[in-house]
């Protein structure tokens, strides 16, 4: 009957002797408990027994119960079925977990219950093969621990009107289980049931438990079978998962047998055994009910036992089963049946295993689903498409939806994603203010509720771990893990993989080790192999669960060192392949082509050409934008031909080759009407008149071409420069000066005269060799000054300069006076020009006018930036330098500055014009000063403004102390951009959007804002920029001294942290006398401990490094954008991170809402005001250093303050904010000696270092 | 007395002197008790004095008849006022304040309700 090995101590668990009779018979496994019960005709008495004499429920039909009060009942029955010929019984605990014994308030009892229903049932099977010993047979049977669904879903809402709720949690039921597989154990199952399976998720809540379990004490974790319920002609369980998809789902626990059992009869079941047959490479199990149900019939079913089992044995012959039985109906005298029946069949033998085996040598996932990603023998498999458009970094429609709580329109997105053909999903909340915990849960339940998303696999995408394990919590399918790397390190690494492994999901391995991310081949398929090596040697991991993602990085950027990465990606992927037997690979597509944003046209082709390789080596996968792609056949020759040369990398200069053609591509591509010989007439004109076209409109098309053609026909680079070149030049400063082009355009045409002198730099390095130099218009040396970071103006000047053959030496940001000088001595400048946006930079700029007054120079120094004016040069720095010195409001007016101080014509009228007007404002200045009327400063005080403290209340934050905000979405701070400043650093003048229809400009305005949204659209989508942002919150009092006080933690020891200094109005009012101060808004000591708060945000170094890769293409034009666009987003992230703060502590909501209009926001109608320091409110810049300290902001955000406070990178914005109702902005303007010698006493400060620092308000 | 009586004492004496147009006046006298208020705060909030604030709001009126335009006169307080917060940063009160209007009109132009 079994074979045995006789000596065998069968009061133990028999693990190895079942495994070991499975491998070579079918098994047959007991029957119906349920039904055997009630033929026992049980009373609440029998379920009570004595112990639960007095217990204050019914207990009668609590069938787990009776192992309790009535195991003489369960005995007997495991007895019949044993006698019948069963060789498996299973325990009498198909609810005896915490969950369903709940019902009954007996949740105490569930391990109790396991542990002595497991006893009786090995009890039984050992008195069994005792007896049969006794009759000189060998026998072996066995006790399956029974384990049920619990009567709760974790995939299914039980209200149909909240589809995102669950009953229980995957944390629930694993808790449940955990205790009643631990009772079966301890006592002494020989194998565990995991059965009737209608919720996949529920079974893996199981066998997760088990798995901990097995992984705490392997050699006490009996083998596992598991069985799943077909719950009618649907052929899917009740959670709507096919079975081969539920498969799929559960096959990480590695059972011994898998099968179906309940719902069905035996012939309803065959398409779904064959369905298994295919693709388990272990046993497989059937013990369907008794037909359906029929109230008529003595066990309420159909089937007799002749009829059950003549259906078993064809299955049986077929070659199907390995286990099989009976569910709900049947009896003994049904398993009897079937004992008899398969007797002497062979089970479903090692070469439907191994078939099965073989198919499953693929990556299988599965939502309701199943997904099978096979490899052909090349190693080659069909290409997955990774939808991305539910990733919240990645797509600001998405993001929108979920901030604002829509996850039903988000669920939208997802559909849209499947209908387009995505074989997976990526979901990723990763956003700095939203729960993404919370967020995975409610949007993957929804999602669960949609079978026509939910069919497809999903990849959960989070940086944190928490988040990742949260999601594979919700999925009943076999998902997909993105992502884990070496990162952090082997330990984390492994555990986060063996972690995995218990939930069955495939894992994403980033190339990323403990070095950083790879970026060359050798080390993508070094970090790459690595991995491999751990997670299948250490980890345990199958290789077909493992996709490598070995980074795709963007090509063509200008950087020579780049070129490589599309065609390192490619053999990386090739190598990691070979290296890596098993393993997938994936890439996000889009990023090879980040260079070319703007041109989908090429970038479509660029996405083509590079999966059309990247498949070939064997790319298994990529997240791709479906619609980015262009048929490979159908990429027009000479667009694919240069692209292929930039991804495989195959010559020097392939990427300028594809960037000159990507301008034409661009230039027809957007062409709205007529046709392409009339767009390009210009062409038939003269070889100046071409040049000067190129140079007017920014076209570089030809200029290449152009420009050879002139320095052929002149026979020298420099006649060209001197010639055509600056003619046209002469033409664009003529049609800027009359106001008929505008700055962007100057601009513009600088990017194609700096391409035309690029193309003739090495002719003219040959005649600089031979002794023939450029002759420039001048040399102009320009910084920005010491302390200060801001350059676009200064950019802006010096493309100007350029274009009309000045020699610009530029020596940046944060300039000391004496590499000016120095500078200006070497280069024998003929203009200085200084630059600055702080108000400490006006006095840098006097110190270098001193400098250079001591060293004699005569040159004319040229001021210019948005704190400078014609006023303050003439007042402040004109007398302490003889030489004519210059505000230049406007870029455009540089040149003619340049010229008139050039011109021995006009040089002489000019600056005695000059001087004439700033004596005058001098004049002026010095009859204004001391007219107005000052309060003195203790009366003013007294006047501060009147607050009703009693009644007050100090605002209640979340916290005390500091918070840090990284990787702020860039799609949710956009919307807080004021797009007035943008024009303005572009020198139009006017108010957005009606500047877009000003009749004077509004075209050039409309133009330029394109640009601006183009470029801010590829900022947004390839994340360019990245925001972060440090705030906080702290406790805080009015000294009365126009200090603020600010104490430890929640202020109530009153222990001082730190201090501001504020200063007070005094110049005497006409109306309200009320003489602010900001100190006025916090309330004082005794009133009781009231809030500051304090931020910086920052756009960090991605600005810079943005812009340039521009300027490294010559492309000023766009570097200058990026800068305006990086100040713009720093100015928008600290209104975000304002309405953001207002929210979180209550002032916000107390409003009616934060649901004002952005022209609300610009008018400040919202409570409280965040002055940033330095400004009108709170002058003194140097106060930056104790904010800096308070939120330790250097460290936080990477955000510095020079030595004048400016704060460097310079996209950042920081303040104070102040919650008091009362609050406005306002000037403390002039104040008198006393309040000067007050603020430096308390300040601790000289009177003198005082002065300096508030010099603006001094009068 | 009411800040729109003082205010308007001083903008009649000032008129004798500088010669402003009538019609300036008149635009002046009709503000509401709000935009009064409001230009009494400015003023305060501002190195500026009240003749000062007067002799720039007139250099407006003549901005606003040379371009076409009519602002409204709460915007132009507005857009002084927004002037003198700039300034600060530029080294404070240098200029007439219809000086430092006049300088900003023309870097930043002038848009607002007319």
């Amino acid at each position: 009957m079994a074979s045995s090995v006789p000596n065998t101590d069968i009061t133990k668990p028999l693990y190895e002797e079942f495994k070991n009779d499975l491998a070579h018979r079918i098994l047959v496994l007991d029957g119906a408990m349920g039904s055997m019960i009630q033929q026992y005709k049980l009373q609440e008495n029998d379920y009570r027994g004595t112990r639960f004499a007095d217990y204050g429920r019914d207990l009668k039909g609590n069938s787990d119960l009776l192992v309790l009060t009535r195991p003489d009942v369960i005995k007997e029955i495991h007895k019949k079925y044993l006698d019948a010929g069963a060789d498996i019984i299973e325990t009498n605990t198909f609810g005896a977990t915490t969950v369903a014994q709940a019902d009954y308030g007996l949740q105490s009892l569930a391990y109790e219950m396991n542990v002595v229903a497991a006893k009786l049932a090995k009890e039984a099977c050992v008195e069994a093969m005792r007896a049969a010993r006794a009759r000189g047979e060998t026998r072996l049977c066995y006790a399956a621990g029974a384990v049920g669904p619990t009567p709760k879903t974790a995939s299914l809402s039980p209200d149909v009107n909240r589809p995102e709720f669950r009953a229980i949690t995957f944390d629930e039921l694993r808790v449940a289980y955990d205790e009643q597989i631990r009772g079966l154990i301890d006592g002494g199952v020989d194998v565990l049931l995991f059965e009737t399976t209608f919720d996949t998720l529920n079974l893996k809540a199981a066998i997760f438990a088990y798995l901990e379990l097995k992984d705490k004490n392997p050699a006490k974790a009996p083998p596992l079978m598991l069985s799943a319920t077909i719950t009618d002609q649907s052929g899917r369980n009740l959670s709507g998962q096919t079975i081969e998809a539920f498969w799929y789902s559960v096959k990480h626990a590695h059972p011994v047998a898998v099968g179906l059992n309940c719902a069905l009869g035996a012939k309803e079941m065959r398409p779904y055994l064959q369905a298994l047959n295919k693709v388990v490479d272990c046993a497989i199990s059937c013990y369907p009910n008794a037909g359906l149900p029929n109230p008529l019939a003595p066990t309420g079913y159909d089937e007799t036992p002749e009829m059950l089992s003549a259906q078993l044995k064809q299955y049986a012959v077929e070659g199907l089963l390995n286990v099989v039985g009976g569910c709900c109906g049947t009896t003994p005298a049904h398993i009897g049946a079937v004992a008899r029946a398969v007797r002497g069949v062979p089970a479903r033998g090692e070469s439907a295993m191994s078939a099965a085996r073989d198919f499953l040598r693929s990556l299988t996932l599965s939502g309701l689903e199943p997904l099978t990603h096979r490899l052909e023998s090349t190693g080659a498999g069909t290409f997955l498409v990774l939808g991305e458009r539910t990733n919240i970094m990645g797509s600001p429609k998405f993001a929108e939806l979920i901030k604002k709580g829509d996850f039903d329109g988000a669920l939208k997105i997802a559909k849209q994603q499947v209908e387009n053909g995505a074989n997976a999903i990526d979901i990723c909340f990763d956003e700095a203010l939203i729960d993404a915990e919370k967020s995975m849960v409610h949007f993957l339940n929804l999602l669960g509720s949609d079978p026509d998303i939910s069919r497809i696999p999903v990849m959960v995408d989070s940086s944190k771990w928490s988040v990742l394990e949260t999601g594979l919590k919700c999925l009943q399918g076999k998902g997909i893990v993105n992502s884990i790397s070496l990162k952090e390190g082997e330990e984390t690494f492994l555990r986060q993989a063996r972690t995995i492994q218990k939930y069955g999901a495939a894992v994403v391995v980033m190339a990323f080790d403990e070095n950083g991310q790879a970026a060359g081949f050798e080390d993508k398929v070094r970090i790459c192999e690595r991995s491999y090596r751990l997670l299948v040697e250490k980890a345990g991991l199958n290789p077909q669960d493992i996709i490598f993602d070995a980074n795709v990085l963007t090509v063509a950027t200008g950087m020579d060192e780049h070129n490589s990465y599309a065609r390192d990606f490619i053999e990386a992927v090739r190598e990691i392949k070979r290296k890596c037997p098993g393993a997938r690979t994936s890439g996000g597509i889009s990023n090879v082509s980040f260079s070319f944003r703007g041109n989908n046209h090429v970038r479509e082709a660029m996405h083509s050409v590079f999966l059309f390789h990247a498949i070939r080596a064997g790319l298994d996968m990529g997240i791709v934008n479906a619609g980015m792609i262009t048929v490979y056949d159908e990429i027009e020759p000479e667009l694919k031909k240069r692209v292929e040369a930039v991804i495989l990398n195959s010559h020097p200069g392939a990427s300028e080759e594809l960037i000159q053609f990507a301008e034409q591509i661009k230039e027809k591509a957007t062409a709205k009407s007529g046709d392409a010989s009339d767009k390009l007439a210009w062409r038939k004109g003269t070889l100046q008149e071409r040049i000067t076209h190129s140079l007017v409109h920014g076209i570089t098309d030809f200029v290449d071409a152009d420009t050879e053609e002139a320095r052929v026909a002149l026979g020298s680079p420099l006649k060209v420069i001197e010639g055509p070149l600056m003619d046209g030049m002469k033409v664009v400063g003529e049609l800027f000066g009359a106001g008929k082009m505008f700055l962007p355009q100057v601009v513009k045409s600088a990017r194609a005269m700096k391409k035309s002198v690029a193309y003739l730099n090495p002719y003219m390095e040959a005649e600089k060799a031979a002794g023939n130099a450029l002759q420039s218009q001048g040399t102009f040396v320009i910084a920005t000054v010491k302390g200060d970071v801001h350059d676009i103006g200064k950019n802006i000047v010096s493309v100007v300069l350029a274009c009309n053959g000045y020699k610009v030496i530029d020596l940046g940001v944060m300039v000391k006076g004496d590499i000016i000088l120095k500078a200006a001595r070497e280069n024998k400048a003929d203009f200085v020009g200084l630059s600055g946006l702080i108000t400490p930079s006006l006095d840098e700029m006097i110190a270098v006018a001193k400098e250079m007054r001591r060293e004699g120079f005569t040159v004319p120094i040229l001021i210019g930036g948005a704190t400078t004016s014609a006023a303050h040069t003439a007042i402040k720095i004109a007398q302490e330098y003889d030489p004519p010195m210059v505000h230049v409001a406007d870029a455009s007016l540089v040149v003619e500055v340049c010229t008139k101080l050039s011109s021995k014509e006009m040089r002489e009228s000019y600056v005695r014009d000059l001087k004439a007007t700033q004596a005058r404002l001098k004049e002026q200045f010095e009859k204004s000063r001391g007219q107005e009327k000052l309060l003195p400063l203790t009366d003013a005080r007294k006047n501060g403004v009147p607050m009703n403290w009693k009644s007050y209340q100090a605002p209640k934050p979340p916290f005390f102390g500091t918070r840090k905000i990284d990787d702020i979405p860039l799609g949710e701070v956009v919307r807080y951009i004021d797009w007035s400043p943008f024009f303005w650093s572009w020198q139009l003048k006017g108010k957005y959007p009606a500047i877009l229809k000003h009749a004077n400009h509004g075209e050039q305005a409309t133009k330029l804002f394109e640009d601006a949204r183009e470029l801010m659209s590829e900022i947004v989508s390839e994340n360019r920029f990245k925001l972060s942002a440090v705030y906080g919150y702290f406790a805080a009092n009015h000294d009365g001294k126009d200090n603020v006080v600010l104490y430890s933690g929640d202020g109530l020891t009153r222990k001082e942290m730190n201090r501001f200094h504020f200063l007070r109005q005094q110049k005497e009012k006409i109306g309200q006398p009320i003489y602010y101060s900001l100190a006025d808004y916090l309330a004082p000591a005794d009133a009781g401990v009231d809030v500051l708060g304090a931020f910086c945000v920052t756009v960090g170094k991605s600005v810079e490094e943005f812009a340039d890769t521009f300027l490294r293409k010559h492309d000023d034009y766009s570097s200058i954008m990026v800068k305006a666009l990086g100040d713009r987003f720093a100015e928008a992230t600290a209104e975000w991170l304002h309405a953001h703060v207002r929210q979180e502590i209550g002032i916000g909501i107390s409003t009616a809402g934060e649901n004002w209009t952005f022209e609300d926001l610009i008018d400040e109608k919202y409570q409280g005001i965040r002055p940033a320091l330095g400004y009108p409110g709170c002058p003194d810049h140097s106060e930056k250093a104790t904010l800096w300290k308070l939120l330790d902001a250097e460290k936080a955000t990477g955000v510095c303050l020079t030595e004048n406070f400016a704060m460097t990178p310079p996209s950042s914005v920081s303040g104070l904010y102040f919650f008091n109702p009362e609050a406005k902005y306002f000037g403390v303007g002039h104040i008198d000696e006393v309040q000067l010698g007050d603020y430096a006493e308390r300040k601790g400060i000289t009177l003198e270092r005082a002065r300096q620092l508030l010099s603006p308000n001094l009068g | 007395m009411m800040i729109r009586d003082k205010l308007f004492q001083k903008l009649q004496a000032l008129s004798l002197v500088r010669g402003m147009d009538p019609q300036f006046l008149v635009s002046i006298k009709s503000l509401s008790d709000d935009d009064f208020t409001f230009l009494a705060e400015s003023v305060d909030d501002s190195d500026y004095s009240v003749q000062e604030w007067l002799i720039a709001l007139d250099e407006f009126w003549k901005w606003n008849r040379a371009a076409g335009m009519q602002y409204k006169p709460r915007f132009q307080i507005e857009y002084l006022n927004c002037c003198v917060q700039g300034s600060i940063q530029g080294g404070g009160k240098l200029v007439s304040l219809a000086d430092l209007f006049l300088d900003y009109a023309n870097v930043y132009g002038v848009s607002g309700p007319t």
